[in-house]
């Protein structure tokens, strides 16, 4: 299990807002695939990012760190902004400088940055969105892609992203509140564009803003957080495990990490596992949660 | 009580007692899982024949815990006791002991505040961890009073400090809680049973009789207590306090 970075920031006037990340390998990894990061931008606003290497591919341990790495950077050089064209052109870069297969690239990539007062999260692939609203209920945004994510890599060989848009290039995503359906859209989707990618429900590219106004807490996570199953090998909804990780009481240091394995360690007692890498990655409006009493 | 005259620290209360504490703030910490050590040190009258020793038996302790493979996640206080009870320092990670700053620290004082001073090593390692506990961190205790004497000027009971062991064990502020009593150059055969007969009373964990203060003796008990701290420190997690070991 791993941490980085974690910043206290003032995003707009009255709150403070904290970051951070973790990562856990799954039962039946051998290396963790999942990587995660969170802390502030130059100016001072938080973000937080997920990536999630494609265990049948070699190299994306390594891939996945790349292309967080590099998402940051994108970030940072564009007010906030994630330019995704640049970021897997400049991943590619970074991969053969290492000597990396062409599919050590194959990664989901999760961010979420804040603009004004409203939090914007990008996903390339498939994992889960969360957000806690000021009066305790939870939403989520599960995006699944049957098993075949659109990993931003294969915008690198055209040969590789047309075979997978035939064979795939599906995505539905399910919007819950309190675990409930709200709606479902299933889109097929489109090739991203080569120098500016869009976003949307069709593209690579998924989006959505969240009012800060409303929300205290936004998480990300790997689909590792859809792969627990409980002691008779039953599913674990992913609303359980939303529920567990936004149930943060304050954001001082590592406060992500030391929930998520706080949970890990209970739902190990109660024999849950899961079995896929997990990594979550937050946003919290430290000031919001400070009205509250531990 | 504690004297802050560091930001990265918080005064907290004891309730029940006049005494408080200082604890390291919890944005401040690195590790997410703490063993938080308690020493309280008598500093009365009888004591003066012995107290380098007993400064050196604290530095080696230090020194010796910072070899732990689990030094990063050990956090000590430190608190002397004569008719009153003076924090030296509070709760603050073991990299921030640094023991030449413990030279000086065992002032001669008075009588015996033995149970006062007990309780608040007790309670202020509850206290602390029950607010880590709540921020989500794994913690864990282990205490030690060192005594040559009996109690003759607390204000609180046997009684008191039974209960507070008794929560600190029973209550989820912290997965496990051991604590030592330790009575030095006890020659006296009516002072061994009282300490014995107080740790039975009290509940502590175990109690530790040394005939003298020598400095061979002292620095035995400063590996014995190094070794109880690091294996305390290595059942974090476990759910279960470490097995006494023998002095």
């Amino acid at each position: 299990m791993a941490s980085d970075t974690v910043k206290r920031v003032a995003a707009r006037v009255g709150d403070t807002w904290a970051s951070d990340a973790c990562y856990f390998i799954g039962a039946s990894h051998t290396v963790c695939e999942d990587y995660a990061l969170a802390g502030e931008l130059d100016d001072g606003r938080p973000f937080a990012i997920v990536a999630d290497g494609c265990s049948s591919s070699a190299g994306t341990d390594v891939g996945a760190r790349i292309l967080a790495r590099i998402a940051r950077h994108s970030l940072e050089l564009n007010d906030g902004q994630l330019d995704m064209a640049w970021v897997i052109r400049r991943a590619a870069a970074c991969a053969t400088l290492l000597n990396l297969g062409p599919t050590a690239l194959d990664a989901t990539l999760m961010v979420a940055t804040m603009d004004g007062g409203q939090a914007k999260v990008l996903v390339a692939g498939d994992g889960a969105v969360a957000a806690r609203r000021c009066d305790g209920s939870v939403e989520t945004w599960e995006l699944d892609c049957d098993g075949a994510p659109g990993y931003p890599s294969y915008a690198l060989h055209p040969a590789r992203l047309q075979a997978y848009l035939d064979q795939a290039g599906a995505r539905t995503v399910v919007h819950r509140l309190g675990g409930y359906p709200l709606d479902r859209s299933e889109s097929r989707l489109r090739p991203p564009e080569p120098h500016s990618w869009s976003t949307g429900d069709e593209h690579f590219l998924w989006s959505l803003e969240l009012d800060l106004g409303r929300y205290d807490s936004v998480v990300l996570l790997s689909d590792g957080a859809t792969s627990f199953t409980d002691a008779k090998g039953q599913a674990v909804s992913l609303q359980v495990i939303v529920e567990e990780a936004l149930a943060v009481r304050s954001g001082c240091g590592a406060y992500l990490l030391r929930r998520v394995r706080r949970f890990l360690k209970g739902a190990a007692k109660r024999g849950f596992r899961h079995h896929d890498d997990l990594a979550a990655a937050g946003l919290l409006c430290t000031s919001k949660l400070a009205n509250e009493p531990v | 009580m504690p004297i802050l005259n560091d930001s990265n620290m918080n005064a907290h209360k004891v309730a029940g007692s006049s005494y408080g504490f200082s604890a390291k703030r919890i944005e401040h910490l690195g590790a997410s899982e703490y063993t938080l050590v308690s020493i309280a040190a008598d500093v009365s009258g009888s004591v003066s024949v012995f107290k380098r020793e007993i400064e050196k038996c604290v530095k080696e302790i230090v020194r010796a815990c910072r070899h732990s493979p689990r030094a990063d996640n050990l956090m000590m206080r430190f608190t002397t006791f004569d008719s009153k009870v003076t924090e030296v320092h509070g709760f603050r990670p073991l990299n921030e002991c640094d023991e030449d700053k413990y030279e000086g620290t065992i002032r001669i004082g008075g009588m015996t505040a033995l149970y006062d001073a007990t309780h608040n090593a007790v309670v202020s390692a509850t206290t602390y961890g029950k607010d880590l506990t709540d921020h989500d961190f794994d913690v864990n205790s282990i205490a030690f009073v060192i005594t040559d004497g009996g109690d003759n000027a607390s204000v609180l009971t046997v009684k008191d400090l039974n209960k507070a062991l008794a929560r600190a064990v029973t209550s989820e502020a912290v997965e496990s809680m051991v604590s030592i009593l330790v009575g030095v150059n006890v020659a006296d055969p009516t002072l061994s049973q009282y300490l014995e007969d107080l740790k039975d009373e009290a509940g502590f964990s175990q109690y530790v009789e040394l005939s003298d203060a020598k400095e061979k003796t002292l620095a035995k008990l400063a590996t014995f207590v190094s070794r109880s701290i690091s294996a305390q420190s290595q059942a974090l997690g476990s759910g279960a306090a470490t097995a006494a070991l023998t002095f």
